[in-house]
């Protein structure tokens, strides 16, 4: 789908096209030149920078000790995220998260739990995300042992019931409501549920349909997930090593019985094309588009990152905020996402805010830039300078111990490649401009968008038409 | 059950707060320029956190510019005379030239509010900004847009990023380590001589700003009435980002005034965290920022004494969104030994799961959230704010009445010694947390060292804090929450409008 833009709209964006044209500064000179030294670093690697053990119940275990801050943080990464629901079961994730964390263990009441961390200054929270469950808990290092012990046997044998099941789907019901007060996230709900259709992550910012998930869907889905082998399990900190992982392993017992890592359904994937609106008088519009596009596995991974290190997810270096904030001031923020670190299919989005009056040109503008991307009209020292940025910024994933050890446990859950981080720069130095080019093309393709606008969208109708047909979303208010 | 009755033993014997205080090897030196410098190696990193705040936030502001700070902060990502730009003599005359076109704007608005009849005058405003348009477009031919982002990017920085609040305003940036004289010398030329190109481009940035962060927010909506509310004289009455009115009106001249005024080197404070040879940066910074003159800073806003209050104030806002309440009351400024007492106050009250409105207000399914606020406000007396909104058909009167009362309780009743210690120790794991993170503990170093005048006074605060007793919470309580001393605002959502 082609987009019509007006003349003086091509005026302006063909600055966009000049810009990476444009010679480097003095300044910007001096700056490559006073960074051009190389960075003295090596990869972390395990055994060497950190251990990681496969515990006797499954569990893996990353620890790495550091008695500089008398604090013990730890993180469990568990399989078990929206991704893994059935479709008539939605929100069992996150309410399974949910209640392990208020509803305390068979052998630790939810009481006790709470008093514990109180009178130690412990910290908790288990919460589920698309595809994983994250647990981050920290204590002050004396008191490590009591964070270990309440992790492990909330995790092994939680105590589920039915007062708590109502009191937790009340609350995700009454959060949902407050959370889309905010028209942004209203935006964000309804992309999701108009570009994932049928998939779980439809409904990842939804109350809907909770209240028919019952205790039994809960316990059934903590026995298929929460098994040891599908827990990740990461210690960083003032600790002793030997000691903590004992105390893991003597209170994490009980567990459901170890089986195969469960795969998630990765559907092809689905367009929706079309403009979906949901009119509220206020005086900004919040804007979603995109598609659901790549796999982690996909061939083209790199080069998807670079373009969207390019696009929108590279901050104030991006083409998106250059364009539309800095040279149009039509957005404050303006970004967009391609996440493929997921055990999904993930989607394309590029979303802003922007005044009524400047919704449509904010739109063309952002269409614009993917068009350069997907027509190759991207310039060689911006090709560059995005590709350079993407390799030296690569290191910044390894900021901490606490870090290095996620990155890790991630690449293990997401089952990638053992060489995959140590290759990792050369590989993004080796992308091309044509391949750059074929992943926009693929990957973003405007006819198989779906734009969806919370705003005073109505009289934008006409002039919305140009983006695909209209629709209009209903949209519950939040007061009621 | 012999295990539950061993936790209850546990928790009886032993001993609260934390068994070693947090050492944190800061070095500190000071330039002969004004310039404090916070060093923090360490060698498990390839990274270098930087931050330096600038002694200077809303609350230095007058009414006509309110929201300077801010927008100054996002002026010094524009460049200097030598980054993002291929000529800045050919740039100054067509800034120059916004500038006087401006001017015009600024004379006919001043006319208009002043209800001097003018033809056309509307449109004549139009036009004056089409033509600062026109020349902005021109200068692009010199401007190399959004440079110091693209040029530090490209190098590895992953973090280059500023926020500005009511006493401070922050610069911070992620790097590995062999960017540090890339940062130096960045930091040091916008400190210098940063040039405010695009500014009205800008200008239109930061009212999108202000209408996706405040003007479209109800809870942001309601916390802006309630300090208008709440202070009747001092800069804390209104929000960092300012009114609309002011910013349609700011000139370049007064962000570059103001950046005269505050951006020195004896204003502000750089911290570093991570990969680093000390000695060797210690003469890197000296070397870049040793020779910007140090200058006199303006006299502090906190001439303006608030005076006290003298009765419960309260007011309505009507919007769409989820009813909330907030109540609000004068508090001591971060320096008062009485402020962590009100620390320790807020945890008993709202911490965790065991917090006493957490368990009045959301346990029962009164409310959807209750949470305190209004914390930056440090250098000088501010306010303590509870907010929570409503939720199980419930009202704002009634969450306000079950609040009263356990305020109330707090003036009249013995705080459990449990309660208090699990209050103190929870302060102590805050800090803790804080201190590592090397992106908090440089917030952490700069506060000391801004507000005690020493880097580690995070151990001062932990001690003041284990000597926190019982009468301490009971006699701030008594002082602070008071009807006199007591603003309430209410957010109501209006009916649904009528669709069209």
């Amino acid at each position: 789908m082609k987009h019509t833009v007006t003349p003086m709209i091509l005026f302006i964006l063909c600055g966009f096209l000049l810009a990476g044209e444009e010679p480097a500064s003095k300044g910007a000179q001096i700056i490559a030149r006073l960074a051009s030294a190389p960075l003295d670093w090596k990869l972390p690697s395990p055994g060497r920078d950190f251990q990681k053990t496969t515990l006797d119940s499954g569990v893996t275990a990353y620890t790495k000790a550091d008695p500089s801050i008398p604090l013990v943080r730890l993180r469990c990464l568990i399989r078990a995220g929206a991704i893994f629901e059935k479709p008539y079961r939605p929100q069992v994730a996150r309410l399974t998260a949910r209640m392990i964390r208020e509803s305390g263990s068979t052998v630790l009441p939810a009481e006790s739990l709470e008093s514990l961390l109180d009178l130690y200054a412990g910290e908790l929270t288990i919460t589920a995300g698309p595809d994983w469950v994250e647990v981050n808990g920290s204590i002050p290092s004396n008191h490590a042992g009591t964070l270990v012990q309440a992790t492990a046997k909330l995790l092994s044998r939680p105590a589920f019931t039915e007062e708590k099941l109502a009191w937790c789907v009340k609350r995700i019901q009454t959060e949902e409501r407050d959370a889309a007060e905010d028209p942004f996230y209203l935006c964000g709900r309804k992309f999701c549920q108009m570009v994932f259709g049928d998939h779980p992550w439809a409904r990842l910012h939804d109350a809907e349909g909770m209240d028919r998930v019952t205790l039994d869907d809960v316990r059934r889905f903590f026995g298929d997930h929460y098994f040891p082998r599908n827990i990740q399990l990461i210690l960083t900190g003032d600790f002793k090593e030997k000691t903590l992982l004992e105390t893991w392993d003597r209170e994490y017992t009980e567990t459901p019985p170890n089986r195969d890592l469960p795969n998630p359904p990765v559907p092809e994937p689905r367009f929706t094309p079309g403009v979906y609106l949901v009119q509220k008088d206020i005086a900004q519009t919040s804007i979603y588009f995109g598609l659901q596009a790549a796999t982690r596995d996909a061939p083209d991974l790199l080069p998807i990152q670079l373009l969207n290190h390019m696009v929108g997810g590279s901050s104030f270096a991006s083409k998106f905020t250059q364009q539309v904030r800095d040279k149009e001031g039509l957005a404050y923020r303006v970004d967009s996402l391609f996440d493929t670190e997921t055990l999904g299919r993930c989607a394309f989005i590029a979303r802003c805010r922007t005044r009524p009056e400047t919704t449509v040109r904010a739109l063309d503008a952002m269409l614009w830039i993917l068009d350069g991307f997907r027509e190759g009209r991207i310039t060689e020292p911006d090709f560059q300078s995005g590709r350079s940025g993407l390799r030296t910024g690569f290191v910044k994933r390894f900021g901490s111990a606490r870090d290095v050890l996620g990155v890790f446990a991630l690449a293990d859950l997401l089952g990638l490649p053992g060489n995959f981080f140590e290759t990792y720069q050369n590989r993004v130095q080796a992308i091309t401009q044509a391949e750059l080019q074929a992943a926009a093309r693929h990957y973003l393709d405007p006819a198989h968008m779906t734009f969806v606008l919370v705003g005073n969208v109505r009289p934008l109708e006409d002039q919305l038409r140009k983006f695909g047909p209209i629709f209009y979303l209903e949209e519950a208010h939040p007061s009621r | 059950m012999h295990r539950l009755l061993l936790f209850f033993t546990l928790l009886a014997s032993l001993p609260p707060f934390l068994h070693a205080d947090p050492v944190i090897n800061v070095q500190t030196h000071r330039l002969d320029n004004g310039l404090t410098v916070l060093l923090v190696p360490r060698t498990d990193t390839p990274l270098v956190h930087s931050l330096i705040r600038y002694r200077v936030g809303s609350a230095n502001e007058h009414e006509g510019i309110t929201g300077i700070s801010h927008m100054l902060e996002h002026m010094m990502f524009k460049g200097t005379r030598e980054l993002q730009t291929l000529s800045y003599e050919q740039e100054i005359p067509l800034m120059e030239g916004q500038d006087d076109l401006f001017s015009e704007v600024l004379r006919f608005r001043q006319q208009k509010a002043l209800g001097v009849p003018l033809p056309d005058v509307d449109r004549q405003i139009q036009q004056l900004l089409f033509k600062i348009k026109g020349l902005g477009i021109s200068q692009k031919r010199y401007t190399v847009q959004n440079e110091v982002d693209v040029a530090t990017f490209q190098v590895g920085f992953s973090r280059l990023n500023a926020d500005t609040s009511f006493d401070r305003t922050h610069y911070d940036e992620l790097f590995p380590s062999n960017c540090l004289e890339a940062w130096a010398y960045f930091e040091s030329a916008r400190m210098r001589e940063p040039v405010f190109r695009e500014f009205h481009s800008e200008r239109d940035v930061v009212l999108e700003e202000r209408r996706q962060t405040h003007e479209t927010q109800p809870a942001v909506l309601l916390d802006e009435t309630l300090l208008a509310t709440a202070f009747l004289c001092h800069p804390y009455r209104w929000e960092t980002i300012g009114s609309r009115s002011d910013a349609e009106n700011w000139t370049r001249a007064d962000v570059a005034n103001y950046h005269h005024l505050y951006y020195a080197p004896n204003n502000a404070i750089i911290v570093l965290v991570g990969n680093f040879q000390p000695e060797a940066t210690l003469a890197l910074i000296k070397r870049y920022f040793g020779k910007i003159p140090s200058q006199t800073i303006p006299r502090p806003a906190s001439l303006a004494f608030e005076p006290p209050q003298t009765g419960e104030k309260l007011v309505t806002v009507h919007y769409p969104g989820m009813p909330r309440i907030s109540l609000a009351f004068h508090r001591p400024q971060a320096n008062s030994p009485d402020f962590p007492i009100l620390e320790v106050i807020d945890y008993i009250l709202t911490g965790g799961r065991n917090g006493w409105l957490y368990r009045e207000l959301v346990k029962p399914g009164l409310a959807g959230t209750v949470e305190s606020g209004n914390w930056e406000q440090r250098r000088y007396p501010g306010l303590y704010t509870l907010t929570a909104t409503v939720a199980g058909g419930a009202t704002p009167d009634r969450l306000k009445e079950i609040i009263l009362g356990q305020l109330d309780a707090l003036r009249n009743r013995p705080i459990p010694a449990r309660t208090l210690e699990a209050a103190k120790t929870a302060l102590a794991g805050r800090m803790l947390r804080a201190l590592s993170d090397p992106t908090a503990l440089a917030v952490v170093l700069a506060d000391g060292q801004d507000l005690f005048g020493d880097a580690s006074a995070y151990n001062t605060y932990l001690d003041r804090v284990r000597a926190i007793r019982e009468e301490d919470i009971q006699r701030v309580a008594r002082q602070i929450f008071t009807e006199n001393n007591r603003t309430v605002a209410v957010l109501i959502p209006e009916p649904e409008p009528v669709k069209p």
